[in-house]
């Protein structure tokens, strides 16, 4: 008996290594991910705490302290602040950075520097802007970087602000220079945490003057975005590996009943029961799972700390920490793919029960199933070839459609994150509702702006200028950021509506106007910094998928001042140029995307190698696909082979008929992943990136792309099919008929 | 009447990997229009004669000669062409396709030849059905003819190229005495008509057809003896004839 089962297994192996693996990879991703994200989200918890870090933090541009004002507030416990000094610093490459710096160490993890020193928060060593020792000149001052701290207030990707913190000495030399921007900086401890986290401080006067207000939910939103959306994509595909795990198993089962339909019939009359063939099936099957599975487990104590560091570094962190498995991820992950696993072999094993040595012995072959759809290869115009190759893929429509199901499913997933990968590509200032300004120029004394502007003209090119105003105002209690442009920028994608056409007119981004509740056309009484109610009207709405920015735009407000003017060069490429060359009294240059553009860099990254991944795990798993229907069709059609053979077939017509049965299949998974793209793509990328912090995503992938994916499938299936089909020639005919 | 010889076995061995030799130096003529009928103990390797002469399987050695050409030598293309054009073949357990239709069985190697329009093999692949009486079966499954109908099926594809022989290897061993008796008679009639056919059988009834009998013992041509051509009215002294030489070869 124990040989019996041997050779029943031992007939199986294609498909056992192919649930090895299957079981592997799925297991191991989402054991991965899973323990990392949770990791990555614990671990910023810990470090919040452990820091005592605020449950608010507030910015405020003003010489005054603001801690007295703050702690006179209702749900207020415990106010700390700390004055700070905004300076631009030249990173890398004459990258514009903006630092906030201050002498406070108590809520970070560092020892203060001495009075040539800065410590720098650790984002800006990661994004390679600067390294130990690097020299920093502020003002007057020239300061080494001494070394980087974790910084978990402001140190995430997806703030604009940089930490760096000097020595008492230093920062009060600093801020008695002439010029230099006083900020700051507010540690609030609530009484207990707020309902409503979007209307933080209420009572505090002065809010409309706050640079920003941050809650801690807020922050640890910020800083866990990333990893968030990263895991969600990856999560997403190991589901699509895990369901097609379940596929394979039954694939394998049904087909190698099939196979193996007269060895069954042979141990049933040699006296083995229905239930010992059960057994010899079950125990290969979960044995296979528990294989994959068991080094998936092993692998992902590795694994694990690789996705947990990748994590860790998308934050802006960069010390290194282990973490350990999770007990309670890996058991439920072990317990859905046995679980589910087992379900499946039982379901599938229901058929050998049907079989009977005599159904089996009496014609020598496996039962066809002609009826249903029928094709005629009499009377249909198709060439020969084509009409075998269809009539037999209907034959096997069983196996050919699970095919066609994975191979459609992952190729959709794969377009769906491409798409993504091609949203984040390019043009991700308007994507973020951020539009697109090289260098705003700042001049206190307006006679100058004239000369100014010309002097740039002649350096770099100018192909756009106006006057920009960055206001606040307070919008149904909430603080919302106002960019008043002279003209606005073209780069702004309105949803709904139109552009402002004067000052009192509103532009409000996507997911503002859906949170405040507020519709298009609406009369709003706002808070300014002028007046305490001016009424506007909201005229439109533009996209962002950015929902921690919430802003709004319109045109320069007449009574404040023209002090700023943005410049947009006619290539962009000569910015540094610019900063580096132009020198005017009173006249200041900033580069205000250089803060963002590490934020950008860091998602392209991290979206594009998703994209990546996933499309090499659509490869691969099409491919094994392919191997496995060509390699199981061929298996068990041998003597069908042969008669064909008999008939005059050539092996190379035989080959081909593979090869279109594997392209009937793979067309129509191609059709179905297409479909599946343009009907639920859009809505199910959305979903995600909702669940990431972002919001309304509107990129359609280009044509190209689609053809090459295509294409690339084709071609590897093809390859696959020429060499899973070699066997061909090697049958004899002699020894099947 | 002279003889002309279509096939000519010269000097073939066959033997198998486990180095069992099967057939040891086989020089053999079949002639056109002949019923050739070879016969032997069971295991003797008729069946394998048979498939190293129909190019079914390849000889360890020696060659088999058709029209000038050792068919031992032929690239695969050749090999197909000369499987779908020369000749047909049937089989004890009727190998027809399951999941084509009777119709379908029969013109799928006309098709292939492409020799004739889709139309014309169609006409003839019915022609040749209603004479083996399959006419109303043409678009049934192949499963749900009996063993009788099914033989007939496969005589009928076999013979839809016209080919210069028809191998058969124990046609009527699966079937009942009733059935084996149509397919034979069948077969006969094909051979009064020209055909040449070489058929494998170990049933007597199927080897009074034959004008010539081979006896294959320990891998050699035991026996080659000349009958006859096959004539129902005098079937008592011709089996009597035929039992006589095969006991006298150890049948
Ligand atoms: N593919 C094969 N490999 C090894 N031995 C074989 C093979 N096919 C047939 N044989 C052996 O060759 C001998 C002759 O077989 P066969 O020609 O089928 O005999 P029969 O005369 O009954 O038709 C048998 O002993 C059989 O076991
Ligand atoms: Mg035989």
């Amino acid at each position: 008996m124990q040989k019996i089962i041997k050779s029943l297994i031992l007939g199986q192996k294609a498909f056992m290594v192919t649930i090895v693996i299957l079981t592997f990879l799925s297991s191991l991703t989402m054991i991965t991910v899973l323990t990392a994200y949770q990791a990555n989200v614990s671990h910023y918890q810990t470090a919040y705490r452990t820091h005592k870090l605020p449950d608010i933090l507030v910015k405020q541009d003003t010489q005054q302290d603001v801690a007295a004002d703050l702690k006179g507030l209702k749900n207020v416990k415990r106010v700390s602040s700390a004055p700070s000094l905004m300076t631009q610093v030249e990173g890398k490459d004459k990258q514009n950075i903006t630092l906030l710096l201050s002498d406070d160490t108590s809520h970070f993890n560092v020892q203060a520097p001495s009075n040539h020193e800065i410590v720098l928060a650790s984002y800006l060593e990661s994004t390679g802007n600067f390294k130990r020792g690097d020299a920093i000149q502020i003002g007057d001052k020239n300061l080494t970087v001494k070394g980087f701290y974790e910084d978990q207030l402001l140190g995430s990707p997806l703030f604009k602000y940089k930490q760096g913190i000097v020595s008492q000495t230093t920062f009060n030399t600093l801020i008695a220079q002439k010029g230099s921007q006083m900020t700051q900086l507010a540690f609030v401890n609530l009484v207990k945490a707020p309902k409503n986290s979007e209307k933080l401080l209420t009572d505090y006067h002065d809010r409309l003057k706050a640079d920003l207000i941050y809650d801690k939910g807020y922050i640890q939103k910020a800083y866990t975005m990333l990893p968030t959306i990263v895991a969600l994509v990856i999560i997403l595909a190991a589901i699509f590996l895990f369901g097609i795990c379940q596929f394979v198993i039954r694939f394998a089962l049904v087909s190698g009943i099939a196979k193996d339909r007269k060895k069954i019939a042979t141990f049933k009359t040699l006296g083995m029961s229905g239930r010992q063939v059960k057994l010899a099936y079950v125990s290969a099957f979960l044995l296979s799972n528990i294989a994959g599975l068991v080094v998936a487990i092993l692998a992902s104590f590795v694994t694990s700390n690789l996705a947990f560091k990748f994590f860790w570094h998308l934050n802006g962190f960069t010390s290194v920490r282990h973490i350990s498995l999770n007990i309670v991820v890996v058991l439920a992950i072990t317990l859905l793919m046995l679980g589910l696993s087992m379900m499946i072999i039982l379901l599938s094993l229901k058929e050998t029960g049907s079989i009977s040595p005599a159904s089996v012995f009496q014609d020598g072959q496996s039962k066809s199933n002609q009826g249903k759809f029928n094709f005629n290869l009499i009377k249909n115009p198709l060439p020969l070839q084509i009409g075998v190759a269809f009539k037999d893929y209907i034959q096997k429509i069983g196996h050919y459609m699970t095919f066609t199901l994975v191979i459609g499913l992952f190729l959709f997933l794969s377009l769906m994150i491409a798409t993504l990968n091609q949203g984040f590509k390019g043009h991700v200032d308007s994507l973020f509702g951020l539009p697109k300004v090289d260098v705003v120029m700042r001049t206190p004394d307006n006679t100058i702006r004239g000369e100014a502007l010309q002097q740039i003209n002649a350096l770099t090119p100018i192909k756009s200028s106006g006057y920009i105003q960055e206001t606040k105002v307070l919008l149904k209690n909430e603080v919302i950021p106002l960019h008043r442009y002279s003209k606005m920028p073209s780069e702004m994608k309105v949803l709904s509506g139109h552009t402002p056409k004067n000052q009192h007119e509103l532009l409000l981004s996507s997911n503002l106007i859906k949170t405040l509740k507020l519709k298009v056309g609406q009369k709003v009484h706002v808070k300014t910094q002028l007046s305490n109610n001016t009424e506007m009207t909201i005229v439109g709405t533009y996209q962002t998928i950015n929902n921690l920015g919430k802003e709004a735009y319109s045109l320069v407000d007449l009574d404040l001042p023209m002090n700023s003017t943005y410049i947009n060069l006619k290539s962009t490429s000569q910015k540094d140029k610019l900063l580096a060359g132009f020198h005017r009294d009173n006249v200041q240059l900033t580069d205000i995307s250089a803060s963002s553009k590490s934020l950008i860099t860091t998602i392209q990254t991290a979206v594009k190698l998703l994209a990546n991944m996933i499309l090499i795990l659509t490869l691969v798993i099409s491919g094994l696909f392919v191997y496995l229907v060509s390699y199981l069709t061929i298996e068990t059609e041998k003597r069908q082979l042969a008669l064909k053979k008999m008939l005059g077939f050539t092996n190379v017509q035989l080959k081909i008929q593979y090869l279109f049965r594997s392209g009937f299949a793979l067309a129509l998974g191609i059709g179905l992943s297409l479909i599946l793209d343009k009907f639920i793509g859009s809505f199910l990328l959305n979903g995600l990136v909702n669940l990431g912090g972002l919001t309304q995503f509107s990129v359609q992938l280009p044509l190209s792309y689609d053809i090459v994916i295509i294409l690339l499938l084709v071609f590897e299936s093809s390859l696959i099919v020429a060499s899973a089909s070699r066997r061909i020639t090697k049958i004899k005919i002699g020894d099947f008929l | 009447m002279i003889e002309k010889s279509i096939i000519q076995v010269k000097n073939l061995s066959k033997r198998y990997d486990d180095n069992n030799q099967i057939l040891e130096g086989i020089d053999l003529d079949i002639f056109e229009s002949a019923f050739t009928v070879i016969m032997g103990p069971s295991g003797a390797g008729k069946s394998t004669l048979l498939q190293n002469i129909s190019t079914m399987d390849q000889p360890t050695s020696g060659h088999v000669i058709f029209e000038d050409q050792d068919l031992t030598k032929l690239s695969d293309k050749s090999l197909s062409r000369f499987r779908r054009k020369e000749i047909g073949f049937i089989f004890q357990s009727f190998n027809l396709i399951e999941h084509l239709s009777v119709l379908e069985n029969v013109c799928l190697p006309g098709f292939l030849l492409k020799s004739k329009t889709k139309k014309q093999v169609i006409q003839r692949a019915k022609d040749l059905l209603t004479g083996l009486g399959l006419e109303t079966h043409a678009n049934q499954a192949i499963n749900h003819l009996s063993g009788g109908q099914k033989q007939r099926v496969a005589i009928a594809r076999s013979l839809i190229n016209q080919p210069k022989i028809l191998f058969a290897d124990e046609p009527t061993g699966a079937l009942d005495s009733t059935s084996g008796i149509e397919v034979l008679d069948n077969l006969t009639l094909n051979n009064q008509s020209g055909q040449t056919i070489v058929m494998v059988t170990h049933d007597l009834k199927a080897a009074l057809r034959a004008d010539r009998i081979l006896f294959i013992k320990d891998g050699q041509i035991y026996g080659d003896r000349r009958f006859t051509p096959y004539d129902a009215s005098q079937l008592k002294t011709r089996r009597a004839e035929v039992e006589a030489w095969l006991l006298e070869m150890g049948w």
